[in-house]
């Protein structure tokens, strides 16, 4: 277990060094800081002195190890617009997205186990078309689409729901609902799948001709090990509503991470783009190696180390 | 084509009426459309469609400036198809290049591709595209090659695993053995074999980007405005979505049978050539994730 985490511990240094050594080189790409920062007309001598300020009159090489020096303790640069460390604007934003695509998460898990299960017990019966068209039709629809259907509907319609926001929990209903849908129809697809899958199996015949009932067959026996690839696709889920959210926060104006960095990428404000971009790799990263180690722990045909 | 045809189901019957029919909104579409979609008639500006109180010369209303809506989303197929065509061909071939160089040559090469996937993947796709754009500039242009920058990564997985395997089969052995150049092997022994495969991920990949392309445009990161596209007109309808519900309602209902249509074919070649449907696999073919 030990050599295990070791292992997934350094590859997942390396896919953050990765990232920032991207970042890095975007940065570069991305024009001379100096011309967003200071007025148009500023004198030369002002531009060379915030030139050499920010070290961009060092080499390259230099450059970088300064900027991974700064990531390292926190600091990401600050925000051109704002004039305050992007790093804490991020922060500051992050616990209403996780609020967010955890709410989804566990919307659409509640859909999708359950439907999916039955999907694959009742194969070939309506219950199996409803729900395959449901999961199909909910992989097609654009998700900032459904959330102004939505508001469409619930906001505007029927009034019922507030359109746009955070705080409350009315305010939450409508975009978790959204973005949870996409999600919700890939896992059900994969639940389908693989309780399918497990139940054309050996041993489920075994625990049948042992004469246990149906349920236990399904809880105690399916269940249990299609549960092995459902938990690796809900770790790669997490991802996409993080990445999802960062459109349903656009539509509904949820105060988050997502929103933060379309109206940065609007004003060209690398530092707040850069340090979004960074945070969730690290949040996602971090996902995939608690889902890898919990996947470890649940299929014990897998070699740790 | 008679051995597609026969072998055709429902789905994939309604997947291919689909994308003929977008297709041909795509390259008719100057004949197709009732209007110009750039005609702008402020007499009549955000009139409801036919069936829903308005006139029978716009069938599915009007926008702001009273452009018929039924014309804007039949040149809007044409982003879309452009957009999906470039960025699915790009990746396709850089993914695959890269996951058959990986997968034949092993060792430092496939640890360094292998690894730039994993840093890749460990962004999601919107943030990326979202970071490209800030260095870059909003354009379709722009758009297009972040897919590639991204969603190569796809073809890449599928290409090294299946390349590791047919590595040691025996015909590779054989070919290896008969002194073929390895580039001859490559192309003609190894890619055959992986073209199934990598057909599926690439239909499927298909929806994704106009999925995705429609949402960079939404965010007014994509065409210009006075380009139609169903992102833009649903960014359009958004401000107007108070008064004139037909504005985000029919460019989303195209989004979404277009995306429908390139999956049911995706699911259809799946099933062709994997017989065992149903069956999952750690790395899902086609897994978007």
């Amino acid at each position: 277990m030990f050599a295990f985490l070791a292992r997934r511990t350094l590859e997942f240094l390396v896919v953050i060094f990765g990232v920032l050594t991207i970042v890095f080189v975007l940065q570069r790409f991305s024009g001379d800081p100096t011309n967003l920062l200071l007025p148009v007309d500023a004198p030369q001598e002002v531009r060379t002195e915030l030139r050499h300020q920010l070290g961009l009159d060092r080499p390259l090489p230099e450059q970088y190890l300064r900027f991974i020096g700064r990531v390292a303790v926190g600091d990401l640069g600050d925000s051109y617009r704002f004039r305050q460390p992007a790093l804490g604007l991020v922060l500051e934003r992050l616990p209403a997205t996780l609020l967010l695509a955890s709410a989804s998460l566990l919307i659409s898990l509640v859909l999708a186990l359950p439907l999916g299960t039955l999907a694959a017990v009742y194969r070939n019966t309506w219950i199996d078309s409803l729900a395959t068209g449901i999961s199909l039709l909910g992989q097609a629809m654009p998700v900032y689409w459904l959330g102004l259907l939505g508001i469409l509907l619930f906001s505007v319609q029927w009034r019922l729901l507030p359109s746009m926001g955070g705080g409350s929990f009315a305010a939450l209903v409508l975009p978790a609902t959204t973005l949870a849908v996409y999600s919700a129809a890939r896992i059900m697809r994969l639940t389908r799948a693989a309780v399918l899958d497990v139940l054309h199996q050996d041993f489920i015949r075994l625990a049948r001709a042992k004469g246990l009932g149906e349920g236990k067959v399904l809880v105690k026996h399916a269940l249990r090990n299609a549960s092995i690839p459902i938990v690796t696709i809900i770790g790669l889920q997490f991802g996409g509503l993080l990445g999802g959210a960062v459109i349903t926060e656009t539509v509904f104006a949820w105060p988050g991470v997502g929103r933060l960095a379309v109206n940065a990428v609007q004003q060209r404000d690398f530092p707040v783009v850069q340090a979004v971009t960074v945070v969730i790799a690290l949040a996602f990263s971090l996902i995939n190696l608690a889902v890898d180690v919990l996947y470890a722990r649940l299929n014990p045909r897998i070699r740790l180390g | 084509m008679s051995w597609i045809l026969r072998r055709l189901d429902a789905k994939g019957i309604l997947g291919f009426a689909i994308l003929a029919v977008v297709v041909l909104c795509a390259v008719a579409a100057p004949w197709l459309s009732p209007l110009d979609p750039n005609a702008q008639d402020l007499a009549s500006a955000i009139a409801p469609p036919a069936f829903g109180g308005g006139t029978a010369e716009h069938w599915l209303g009007t926008d702001r400036l009273g452009q018929d809506v039924l014309s804007r989303i039949i040149y809007g197929s044409r982003v879309s198809l452009v957009t999906a065509l470039a960025a699915v061909a790009g990746s396709a071939l850089v993914g695959t290049v890269l996951g058959m160089i990986a997968g034949y040559f092993g060792g430092f090469a496939a640890t360094v591709v292998m690894r730039l996937v994993d840093i890749v993947l460990a962004v999601p796709f919107i943030l990326l595209a979202l970071v490209f754009m800030t260095v870059f500039g909003p354009s379709l242009l722009n758009v297009i090659i972040a897919f590639i920058a991204a969603r190569w990564t796809q073809y890449t997985r599928i290409a090294y695993g299946l390349v590791l395997e047919l590595r040691e089969r025996e015909f590779i052995q054989a070919c290896v053995a008969a002194g073929l150049t390895t580039t001859d092997i490559l192309l003609r022994h190894v890619l055959v074999n992986l073209a199934g495969p990598l057909l599926v991920v690439a239909t499927l990949e298909l929806g994704f980007v106009i999925l995705i392309e429609s949402g960079l445009s939404f965010l007014g990161l994509g065409t210009p405005p006075e380009v139609p596209s169903w992102g833009g007109m649903l960014q359009e309808g958004r401000a107007l979505i108070n008064v004139a519900w037909w504005l985000t309602t029919f460019p989303g209902l195209a989004i979404m049978l277009t995306v429908v249509g390139f999956n049911f074919i995706g699911d259809w070649m799946r099933d062709q050539f994997d017989p065992r449907t149903g069956s999952v696999r750690p790395t899902e073919i086609g897994s978007r994730d």
